[in-house]
């Protein structure tokens, strides 16, 4: 068996390899690369929009472009949270947190860096682990169902919460508010209606895009409008920021078991269908703050709250394949794209693929893992022009900013209506920040709502009708302690440290 | 209105809207109103210990809230990096609090009249010119190149159909 696979990855590798074929993954690179820098636009909206161009190609040149559009949206989507406060895509919410003070400080150099070698980093170690596990995938996978998404899931937003301090009520209180507004809309289970004032724009639900858009750029931008701020980085000559890539690359080494170990988290959340990126990036964010002994300087620019997110984030892409090619489950908008465009081309998700087409799994993954690198070596060559925008005058760049939000709103669903909420959003988010309310819950509880309500409602019935047994589900009581033990973790300090005298 | 105050009545707000998916959900079936209250209601209670805990300065309160290790917390509170001014609170920063509130009425209403293609470029040419105060030349050629990325990205390489807005629309039909 294992002969076998290897066989398949070398076939798979040369594949990738042979002229002009290389072409295509660098292609779709590049294109999700551009792409991913506009807001609004997603990986996944690039991919469905190049399934019409692509219906008469042949199979393997399309999977090795889809190859390169997976891999190439990943790292831009943390650059703009870098530079701009602005999280391209919801797993690059946990890269903010101190990519963008970082940014401030005039280190965006070192974060930029940072987050690009330890993205390589992350997807080669995910990769690494999943040609590895290729033959024990079906028993990985078959061990997670509704409970265990479920309590995984919740797990992801019990770990926002814990790192919280400060601000714990009022992270749980952001987390409610944004659960909410993931159930307004049409309740996929009973078809109901749900806090929709009949209006029939609310019907499909809040979009997320005009949600993030607003609680980031638009408020980001009134911010520092007000603050009467005129750089990101308070400096207006490149001469004057700090940091470079080496030293970015340099922590990732310094740092080395946190990145092995974010980066075997990613791989492990990557794997289980239906989590996603945003769960593997607060868990690597979380399991940072949670080992580390000086924890003060998180959220302030610790080049750790860069690492842990970026390596899990970029490690999970390989494992989301799994899913989708083993069985035809996918995880993600993304990897749904992916696989409409598989299916398209004739390639049928499943046990056939993985027996008789491994070569072409392994076409997807290595397309992938160069994606992955060439995004991180583009992004390190780009480093300097790319944190000389930070020093660009905010006088300048807050209405194209605000006009960028509202392309990148209107664009997702096609809704002028999703300008409008995400311009509320952004006086939301601007009142948010003035007061020391965390958004980040928000966004993750909006992403996450639909996902735990039907996970809970499947666990319920079929716990009802007798089932299921969940004392008797080992991986669903594993990551349940864990999740209590998370929870747990902030009174027992405030225990000991009421019996210590001393805080945490 | 001072800090306090504006925190408060944002608090409230919170608590409204929490308050209204609350009763909202008492009309639906009972399958679709579990998960909504299961949030709503624990949510609320989390809303009123704020609440009281601004206004009265509760120990309860403040002693949750500082549940927890750093993370997320010193990004949004003490998240103001060394680098970064808090927004002032005196007159001058609610000036400009109610101009940034201005012009993004006018990126609304100029896309709502114009749509996105004409709108935007003219809400920067207006912002540049009026709240930037850069020459007439530099506002121009900014708001042209944003009209350029617009037709170039979006209508020719992705083939979006951008906003046309209500105004062309509407004086073509009289």
């Amino acid at each position: 068996m294992m002969d076998s696979v290897a066989q398949s990855a070398w076939e798979g590798f040369r594949l990738v390899a042979s002229w002009p074929n290389i072409l295509y993954p660098i292609a779709g690179t590049f294109m999700a690369m551009a792409v991913a820098f506009l807001p609004g636009i997603s990986g996944a909206t690039l991919m469905a929009l190049m399934i019409p161009l692509t219906l008469s190609w042949e199979p393997l040149p399309v999977v090795l472009l889809y190859g390169g559009l997976v891999g190439g949206a990943t790292f831009m989507g943390s650059i703009t949270a870098i530079l701009f406060n602005v999280p391209g895509t919801g797993p690059s919410a946990a890269t903010l947190l101190d990519g963008y003070p970082m940014a401030q400080q005039g280190r965006a150099r070192t974060a930029i860096g940072c987050a690009a070698i330890s993205s390589a980093g992350g997807s080669t170690i995910g990769i690494g682990v999943l040609i590895a596990l290729v033959p024990l995938m079906r028993q990985a996978i078959l061990a997670f169902g509704p409970p265990e998404l479920l309590v995984l899931m919740v797990w992801g937003l019990a770990t926002m919460a814990v790192v919280s301090r400060g601000s714990f009520t009022r992270a749980l209180i952001a987390m409610g508010l944004g659960l909410l507004l993931a159930f307004v809309g049409r309740d996929p289970r009973t078809a109901e209606l749900r806090f929709t004032f009949n209006t029939m724009y609310l019907w499909d639900g809040v979009g997320l895009v005009p949600v993030v858009l607003g609680l980031f750029s638009i408020a980001e931008v009134t911010n520092l409008g007000v603050a009467g701020r005129h750089t990101v980085s308070g400096r207006t000559r490149a001469d004057q920021l700090t940091g470079s890539a080496v030293d970015g690359a340099r922590a990732v080494l310094q740092h080395f078991g946190l990145f092995v170990r974010s980066s075997l988290i990613g791989t492990v959340v990557g794997i289980i269908p239906g989590v996603g990126g945003t769960v593997a990036s607060f868990l690597a964010y979380g399991h940072a703050v949670q080992t580390s002994r000086d924890r003060d300087g998180f959220g302030r620019g610790d080049i750790r709250g860069v690492i842990a997110p970026e390596a899990a984030h970029d490690a999970k892409d390989g494992g989301a394949l799994v899913p989708v090619l083993a069985f035809g489950i996918p995880g993600s908008e993304g990897t749904a794209v992916l696989m409409a465009a598989l299916l398209l081309h004739g390639i049928v998700p499943g046990r056939a693929l993985m027996n008789e087409q491994l070569p072409l799994v392994f076409v997807i993954i290595w397309s992938l893992f160069l994606s992955n690198w060439l995004t991180s070596i583009a992004g390190l060559l780009l480093v300097n022009p790319l944190s000389r925008l930070t020093t660009l005058r905010m006088d300048v760049l807050a209405p194209l900013i605000m006009a960028l939000a509202a392309i990148g709103a209107f664009v997702y669903r096609q809704r002028i209506e999703d300008v409008g909420l995400a311009f509320l959003f952004g006086g939301i988010g601007y009142l948010m920040k003035k007061h020391g309310w965390p958004r980040i819950p928000l966004v993750v509880a909006l992403l996450l709502g639909g996902g735990i309500e039907l996970n809970l409602h499947i666990t319920s019935q079929l716990h009802g009708l007798g089932r299921l047994d969940l004392w008797h589900r080992p991986v669903f009581m594993a990551i349940g302690l864990l999740t209590l033990a998370s929870l747990a973790l902030p009174f027992a300090q405030e225990i000991r440290s009421s019996l210590t005298g001393r805080r945490p | 209105m001072t800090r306090d105050r504006e925190n408060l009545l944002l608090t409230a707000a919170f608590a409204v809207v929490t308050a209204a998916a609350v009763v909202a959900s008492a009309g639906l079936s009972p399958v679709s109103r579990r998960a909504p209250l299961a949030v709503a209601v624990p949510t609320l209670a989390l809303l009123a210990l704020e609440i009281a805990g601004q206004i009265s300065g509760a120990r309860a309160g403040r002693r949750l809230r500082n549940l927890g290790i750093p993370g997320i917390a010193s990004y949004v509170v003490a998240g103001r990096t060394k680098d970064e001014a808090a927004p002032p609170a005196n007159g001058a920063g609610r000036r400009l609090e109610l101009a940034m509130l201005g012009w993004a009425c006018v990126l609304l209403a100029s896309t709502c009249a114009l749509g996105m293609a004409a709108g935007l470029p003219a809400f920067v040419y207006l912002y540049l010119r009026l709240q930037s105060g850069k020459p007439r030349r530099v506002a121009a050629g900014v708001a042209a190149g944003l009209w350029g990325v617009l037709y170039v990205v979006f209508v020719l390489a992705l083939r979006i159909e951008l906003f046309e807005g209500y105004l062309i629309p509407w004086a073509v039909r009289r």
